[in-house]
Parts: C-alpha cells; structure tokens; sequence
C-alpha cells in the first residue's frame, strides 16, 4: 500500500520535527501529543471498530509524550534541515499574495502573545489531545476529501462538540464558529496527510489566529489548503494544489527567532485549512440534520442530549461513511435522538481478524436479524459463544490470563452491541463472566482456568435460568388455578407456566394479544394449542372487549428496574393499563438475573430502535407502502420502539424463583445477591 | 340529481361506499329531501311517520351507523318545529313552543299529531334542509378555526388514524404554529399512514408510531386529538379500534384527549351497543391457525366520558358533561325513541 508508505513516511518526519521544534521551544510540550494524536489516528481507519481509534489515539501519547521529551537535544543537521523546508515552503505560499499579507499581518500580531498562551496552555492540550481527536475522528469520514471547496465551514459541526478547548482558549470570542471547523475537522486532516493534529493545542491556545484564519478562509472561499502544499514540500514534494487560503507567513518571520513559533502555527493553521475543506465534504448533510435539529431543539433537552446526539450522531456517520456513501438515510428522530438508531446493516468487521471469535460473529448477526429473540434467548447463545470463545483462547506469553482475557473480551463484546445494543440481562451475565474472569488467580494454568470459567457459565445458565425457569412456574402454579389468562406475544417462560398448571389439573385459557410487528403472539399460540389449551389471539389495541373475561394478566419481563419498573417488550404496558382500568391483578415473571440497578421513570430513556421499514410495509393492502419513501421525506418520522417499560405501580405481583414479591422487594434483592457484580461496572 | 330510493341507500351503506361520515350525513339529507319534495305526504304526521320509516330501517340493519339516524331525527325536529312554527302563525299569537312543549310527554314515545294541512310546509322544510346542508358542509372549516386557540408552538399532539377533521385542525394550525404530530399507526386499518403523509406534506414534523407504543410516547405529548364516528348519548364515545388503549393512557399521564366532531355525530345512541365482528385479517401473513382458536376483532371501541376532555364542534367546544343538553337542542324529545 504505498499510500499507506508515504503516510508512514509523514510520520517519521513529523516526529522528527517535533523532536526538532521542541528542543527550540521550550514550553510546548502538549503540542506533541496532540500532534502524534493526530498523526497514530491514521492507521486504524479501516472498517475496525470505533474503539480502534480512540483507543490506539489514545494510548500512544503517553508514551510518545515521554520520548519527546528525552529528546530536547537537537542536531544541528536536523535544523538545517527544517530551514530549508520552511524556504521552500515559503517559495512555494508567494502565490497568493494578497491574503498572504493578511497572513502576515496576523502573524505579527499573534507572535507577540504566542509563546503566552502557548504556555499557559500546557495542561489543557494535553488533557485535550487525547480527548479532542478521539471525538472528533468518530464526527468526520476517515477517507475525508481534501480537495472540496471551503464552503464556509463555520456553523456546521457546532453540536457537542467536547468543550475542552473552549474551557482552555484564552480568548472568549473563540466560542462560536471558529473553534469547531477547527476541532471537527481535526480527523480528516489527519487521515489526508499524516500530520499531526497540532490544531488540539491551538484551539485552547492561540485562539485569535484560529479565528481569523478561519474567517478569512470562509470569506475567501479559497479551494485547497496550501496546508497540503506546505506538508508536501516539506515531506515529499507530492503534487501541489491551488495555493489558495494562505495559512501563515513565515516571510516575515524567517530570520525572527519566533520563527519556529510563527511555523508552527502556520502548519496548525494550514492542517486546519485542509480540515476545513475535508470537513465540508459533509456540510450538505449536516445542514440537514441541523435544520431538523433546529426545529427540535426545543422539545429536547438542551446539552446533555445535544451532546449525546452528536457523538452518536458522529458514530453513525462514520460507520455510514466506511461502509457505503449513504445520503441522509440515518436520522435523528426528534424526542428519541438519544436512543441507539437502527442500522440495517451489520457492523462492519474485518474478515480474517482474529479480534472477533467466529461464534460471537454468527450470534451477533443472528440477534440482528431476530433469529434469536428474547433476553433468555439471546443470553443464553451469547454465552454459548463465549464459552466457545474461551475453550479457543490461548493465553500468550507473559501476560495474565485474567487482564488478557478481559481485553481479548471487549472486541466480541462491542461486535454484539453494535449488532443490536444490548439487552439489559445480556449486560448482567456479561458483568458475571467478567467478574469470574478477574477473580481467576494467576498461577492457576491455563487448562484449568478455562475449565473453570467454562463451568461458571454452565453454572450461570443452569442456576439462573433453566432451573429458576422451573421454579417460577412452580410458585405461578399457587396463584392460577381456573383462570383465562391474558398474556401477550411469545414467552417461553408463559408456556411453561401455563404447562405446569395444565399438569396440576387447572383449566386455563389463554388469550393473547399481539401486536404485527413483529407477530410473535402466532407461535405462542400454535404452542398452546399443541398443549391443548383454548386459546384466543385478539389484537392489542382491542383488549376492552375481552377484559371483562379474562381473570388474571401474565407477562415475561425483560428486566425489572430498581425502582420496580418493568421493562418488557413493547405493548405490555398496553395490558399493564388494561388491567388496571378493570381491576385485574397484573402478574409479572421474571428471573432474578434480569434485575437491574438503574432507575427508569418512562419507557423513552433507555430503549432501542427497531426497524422501521417493518412497519412502513404495513399489512393492510391499502395502504401499503404510502410511507415507502419516509427516509427521503422531509418532516416525516417513522419509530418503531422495542421495549416499553411499565410503571411499578401498575404491577401487582413479581413472580422470581426466590420466591412471589412486591415490587418493592427488587432492590433488596438486587443488594443481596448481586451487590459485588451489578455494583461495579 | 336522481332521486335517491331509500332502498338504494341503504346498499350504500352496507356496501360501504362512502368515505367519510360526512358524505353520509349529506346523502341522508339528500334522500330526505326527495322524501318531503315528492308527493306521497300530505299532513305533517304522514311526513313524520315517512322520515320515521327511513331511521328504523337503517337503524335495524346497520345499529352502528348512527349518522344516518342522526339526520332523519334531525329532520323530524325541523318538521316539528316547522309545523308548529306555521300553526302558531296561523292561530295567531300563540307561543308555539310554549304550547308545545304543555302538550308533548316524551315518555308516550310518539310523535305528536299534526294533522292540519299547510301548504306552506313544504316549502320552509326544504328550506330548512338546505340550511342544514350548509351547515354540514362548513362544518369542517369551522372546526378548523378553532386548531388555532387550541394549539401553541412547540406542543407535541398525538393522534390516532385517518380523520379528515382532524386532518383539517392541524393543518390549519400549522399555518400559525410550530408543533409535532404522532401519529399512531392504528390497525387494522393502518390509516395512520396515509395521514402521517398527509400531515409531512402540510410541513407539520410528523413522526409515526406502532400502536403499542402509544403508552411509552405518552409521558412526552402534551395533547391528544382524534376524531370519532358516534358521540354517545352520555358524552363517551364510539370510535376506532384503539381509541379505548389510547385514552386510558392519556388518563394515565393525565393528557388532555379532545375529540373533533361535528355536531350531525351527536347520536341519542346508548353506549351497551357493541358489535363483534369475527375477523381473520388480524392474523398474521403466514402463519395458519387451527381452527379451535378464536380470533376476533371489533368494529368500535367505546371511550367512555370519564376519559374524553372536550368535544370541538361546529360553533365551540364542549364538555362530555353537557352532551345531554345539546342532544336536546338538537332532537325532539319524542324521536328519542325511533
């Protein structure tokens, strides 16, 4: 891959004239990181995932920082080195003169509070460095397009964008528009051309310039970032584009000692150029969504859900971005923009990495596509991959099995997320395994560690689920006697209740109600009319009819809350408030390994997003496929939700295999037994 | 126009042949009016007992068409009134209503004799049709009027289905104000999706949702808007499938519901009136059944009045509580009973 060579290439002369620039000035030390930030964030842009980035990004400062720093001691071929370049660079920015006197002029400006707020900005860039690349590498395409022309970047990529620099910038007017091409744009640069993002330090720092450059920029409408030229000159002379925006003027500057300052910040200026202009590449489609967004900033929570927006939003686009070029196909819907939007596609993954276990792969997948459906379902199989997944690891040399093991872990983990987020008690049994994981002694050998951790899932499944299933049909079997039942969609743990006290001689009918998407309620009732049961399948939204027959509501749960909310799958709470309005006890089951520390007031603050084109082919012939086009339809929305959570007064009664309990009962038993593991995270 | 049998129009109806319940109030009247403009009558009470045939046919095949019954009792009244109105001219300076009123005990459960000949009542009948013809027609317009009063900027208002009432409201609120619209999907019939494109084309931020998660998206939405097919005679309604879950959730979150309904749907209706209807269109594509399970689906729901906040009519909005008082505006006490 010889663009690849050439990055590389970029890198090792960068480092150099790090080395090169740090000796010369002593108080910036932050740039570095940020630079080498910028500059590690390349490698992993292939369709990894996400955490690839961030994490690499992230790791390698703190040891480039210290290497840095050990070499202050400068050779004076490397200065030589580094004038000729910076002359030729010049030579080559002499053709837009007008604006590089502007240049100029900001530049004598600025180099007098240069070294002031290059100082006093040593801690923040180095706190940001880290952070501010991570964020905005996941906001901007890996593949960005350099040669788009500035469009007046300034307004776009203004959502939660990590307020770090801002905090740091010295100068207020940094807040608005200026500082966020800047920061946004701080990926694509570095994906273009290898150089460092030295933008992070300059965003707390020299904020005046930032602003400027990037005013005239936008004014200027210049087409590419004579930053691309001034890199190619200085790393490789590959072909020159327009000179165009002129970022900053060594000419006055050459024979100053601040020279090395003023380059610098003519290099942050011209990385921020190419940014910029890689940034707008996306322009059109964040317009977009920010004019939704602009309609619907009122309904939402201000920051916090902004915030949360764009990071997710980032995350969505550059997934898109790496799988296929997508137009505005995935949207925020208003009011549920902090929910998990719903991708048709699987995660993107390499094909022979051997970060992602092949069972884990074909689980992940078959919980997308609703092969396997249902928490006991899916954790059960989610299990069963990891136990595969652990008989096929191999501990390598000199490292611990348990921290190993753990980050082996993590990729397969975040795979199954980002097929279909999580369900609540999947995140329980994987809290379990990974505490079973840690508390693996070291010097126990590897067989028989495996065997261990392997009989501790076999142990989790069979004590808290396949036995606890029994025994709640066992303790429901005191409760229902003669009843007609209202149940809704499929439930294994239903079934085998409604056995037992068929087995028991009770007389039970069962009613349930379904809803189209999905019809799981068919198969629940082929099942119970295989056992023999009078069955009745009515349709969710028409139970007022039937209720004054029905005797006793039964529900599975997905997870129940702490506060005793019951989060189920959507339209239970439909038989919740049907129950309530006719006065029939609402029975809940639940094994005790779906119980959760958080609190959830509604149904909306922690939900997932399920396909919506399920429901825009809609089964009434009619009006099939009115909405077939809803993706490209201004002002229009289709949600379909998953789960729905039922307020904890609307449940009379929870049925666990520790025994028949009030709602309130929930977090005593969440203390009890579950304290060391849901506890931590 | 041909003259409309009553027979015709009763086929009509049970083929379901019209849109909307509008379109059957304005037949109804159409047919009435071929009833009074012919020749078959000559005193009042041949008229009465003409237009009375008509609602009891109706009402026999098809209880739940209550917007038919709804015009012929309407109709009645403006005979009655007519009648007693030109009776009153004629003997002098009688009050007619006062008279009326002495003469008329609504539990005999007849209607009154009137037996004198006016050839004049023709006449103002067909005129007072036509008033009431208009009256149906602006109906939709002066419903409209009152989207602006009743909703502000930035409200989230959930709706259930395919009203072009309630089509009407919003749109020409969305002219002055900046809202968001849910739209349930509503099955069976799935009419939500028509209207969620209807309201996205009128520029109104419309988001669609299944039915079942009516309840979750119920904690964000300010306001609930539908429309009905029959205002009941105690202030509850008959409506859609779902309108039932729908307004217990509103209840739950303590939702203002509002019902958009002119006033030909006020029907003297009772609410135990439920038709079952056994449907296989609920059950999914694909999947087969035996036939020991039962599968059924209604064609109403009943919302009872505890839950309905308002009904936006024609001139103003009214409570569920004062449905009674304008069933009496509306209707002669003795066609209570048809």
């Amino acid at each position: 891959m010889p663009q690849k060579e050439n990055k590389l290439d970029n890198l090792c002369n960068l480092l150099e004239n790090i080395i090169l620039q740090h000796g010369r000035e002593a108080p910036t030390p932050g740039q570095k990181p940020a630079k080498v930030d910028g500059a590690t964030a390349l490698p992993p842009p292939r369709a990894g995932t996400q955490n690839a980035v961030p994490s690499t990004s992230g790791g390698l400062p703190a040891s480039l920082h210290s290497a840095l720093e050990a070499g202050k001691d400068l050779s004076k071929e490397e200065l030589e080195r580094e004038r000729k370049a910076r002359k030729e660079a010049k030579k080559a920015r002499k053709k837009g003169p007008g604006k590089e006197n502007v240049e100029e002029r900001k530049e004598t400006q600025n180099s007098g509070q240069g070294s002031a707020p290059a100082t006093t900005v040593k801690g923040s860039p180095v706190k940001g460095a880290p952070t501010t690349p991570v964020k905005g590498a996941p906001t901007t395409p890996v593949k960005g397009a350099p040669t788009t022309p500035v469009k007046g970047a300034p307004t776009t990529p203004v959502k939660g964008a990590p307020t770090t620099p801002v905090k740091g910038a010295p100068t207020t007017p940094v807040k608005g528009a200026p500082t966020t091409p800047v920061k946004g744009a701080a990926a694509p640069a570095i994906p273009v051309k290898g150089a460092a993002a030295a933008a992070t330090p300059v965003k707390g720092a020299v904020a005046k310039p930032v602003k400027v450059a990037a005013a005239k920029s936008a004014t200027a409408g210049a087409a590419v970032p004579s930053s691309i030229l001034v890199v190619d000159l200085r790393y490789g002379k590959e072909s020159s584009e327009q000179a165009g925006v002129e970022v900053a003027k060594p000419a006055g500057q050459d024979s100053t000692a601040g020279k090395s300052k003023a380059d610098l910040r003519r290099e942050r200026r011209e990385k921020q150029e190419a940014q910029r202009q890689a940034k707008l590449a996306l322009k059109e489609q964040q317009e977009e969504q920010k004019k939704q967004k602009d309609k619907q900033v009122v309904m939402e929570k201000a920051k916090a859900s902004s915030k949360a927006k764009a990071t997710g939003e980032g995350t969505r686009k550059a997934r898109v971005r790496r799988a296929s070029s997508r137009g505005s196909s995935e949207r925020k819907v208003p009011l549920l923009g902090h929910l998990p939007q719903y991708s048709p596609n699987p995660p993107p993954h390499q094909v022979n990495s051997d970060s992602i276990h092949p069972a884990v792969l074909t689980v992940g997948l078959k919980m997308k596509y609703g092969v396997v459906e249902g928490a006991t379902a899916r954790v059960i199989s989610m299990l069963a991959a990891l136990k595969l997944f652990i008989s096929d690891y191999r501990t390598p040399e000199s490292c611990d099995l348990s921290r190993d093991m753990a980050d082996k872990l993590k990729p397969n983990v975040d795979f199954l997320h980002a097929c279909r987020p999580h369900a609540i008690a999947m995140d329980n049994a994987i809290r379990s395994v990974k505490h079973k994981i840690n508390s693996i002694d070291p010097l126990t050998p590897e067989a028989q560690a495996k065997d261990e951790l392997r009989g501790a899932i076999d142990e989790f499944v069979g004590e808290n689920i396949i036995l606890a299933s029994s025994t709640i049909a066992t303790h429901a079997t005191t409760l229902i006697h003669d009843d007609v039942l209202l149940t809704f969609g499929y439930s294994a743990l239903v079934c085998d209740v409604v056995e037992a006290v068929v087995k028991e001689g009770g007389k039970v009918s069962v009613v349930v109600a379904d809803y189209p998407h999905p019809p799981s309620g068919a198969a629940m009732v082929q099942r119970l009319d295989r056992l023999g049961v009078p069955t009745y399948y009515r349709l969710v939204t028409d139970l007022s009819h039937i209720m004054s027959k029905v005797t006793k509501v039964v529900v599975e749960a997905e997870a129940v809350m702490m506060n005793g909310a019951v989060q189920a799958m959507c339209g239970t709470a439909c038989l919740a408030l049907a129950a309530a309005t006719h006065h029939k006890p609402f029975i809940v089951l639940c094994q005790t390994y779906k119980f959760c520390n958080i609190d959830l007031t509604d149904s909306l603050v922690m939900n997932e997003l399920g396909d919506a084109n399920s429901m825009v082919s809609c089964p009434s012939q009619e009006h099939q496929g009115v909405l077939a086009d809803w993706r490209d339809t201004q002002n229009l929305n289709v949600v379909r939700l998953v789960y729905d959570v039922t307020p904890a007064g609307l449940v009379t009664v929870l049925v666990t295999e520790q025994n028949v309990l009030p709602t309130s009962a929930v977090p005593v038993i969440i203390h009890r037994k579950y304290a060391d593991i849901l506890g931590q995270d | 126009m041909a003259q409309l049998s009553e027979r015709e129009f009763i086929d009509k109806l049970r083929f379901e042949k019209y849109d909307t319940e509008q379109a059957k109030a304005e037949e109804s009247l159409y047919l009435m009016e071929c009833i009074v403009g012919s020749v078959h009558w000559k005193t009042g009470s041949d008229l009465l007992n003409l237009l009375r045939n008509v609602g009891t046919s109706v009402q026999a095949k098809m209880p739940w068409e209550t917007t038919p019954c709804n015009m012929v009792q309407r109709v009645i009244k403006i005979v009655i009134d007519e009648y007693n109105t030109l009776r009153g001219e004629n003997q002098g300076v009688e009050y007619p209503s006062l008279s009326q009123s002495m003469l008329v005990d609504p539990a005999c459960g007849d209607l009154p004799k009137c037996t004198e000949v006016i050839p004049e009542l023709q006449d103002r009948v067909l005129e007072a049709i036509a008033e009431q013809k208009a009256e149906i027609e602006q109906s939709q317009e002066l419903i409209a009027a009152q989207g602006v009063s009743k909703i502000h900027n930035d409200e989230v208002i959930m709706t259930c289905g395919m009203c072009p009432l309630v089509l009407a409201f919003l749109t020409k609120a969305a002219k002055q104000r900046k809202f968001h619209v849910i739209v349930a999907e509503c099955a069976p019939k799935y009419d939500g999706h028509p209207m969620a494109k209807a309201l996205c084309t009128a520029g109104i931020q419309t988001t669609l949702i299944q039915d079942s998660a009516v309840f979750p998206i119920m904690s964000r939405v300010n306001k609930v808007i539908i429309g009905t097919k029959t205002v009941v005679s105690n202030g509850g309604i008959k409506t859609f499938v779902g309108a039932a879950s729908l307004a217990s959730a509103a209840k739950f979150y303590s939702v203002p519901l509002y019902v958009c309904t002119p006033t030909y749907k006020f029907s003297l209706m009772g609410c135990e009136e439920i038709s079952h209807e056994s449907s296989t269109s609920i059950i999914p594509k694909g999947t087969k059944f035996s036939p020991s399970v039962n599968t059924a689906l209604t064609k109403l729901d009943y919302v009872p009045p505890e839950n309905v906040t308002s009904f936006i009519t024609n001139n103003r909005g009214i409570a569920p509580s004062y449905v009674y008082r304008q069933l009496s505006e509306l209707y002669h006490p003795t066609s209570y009973d048809l």
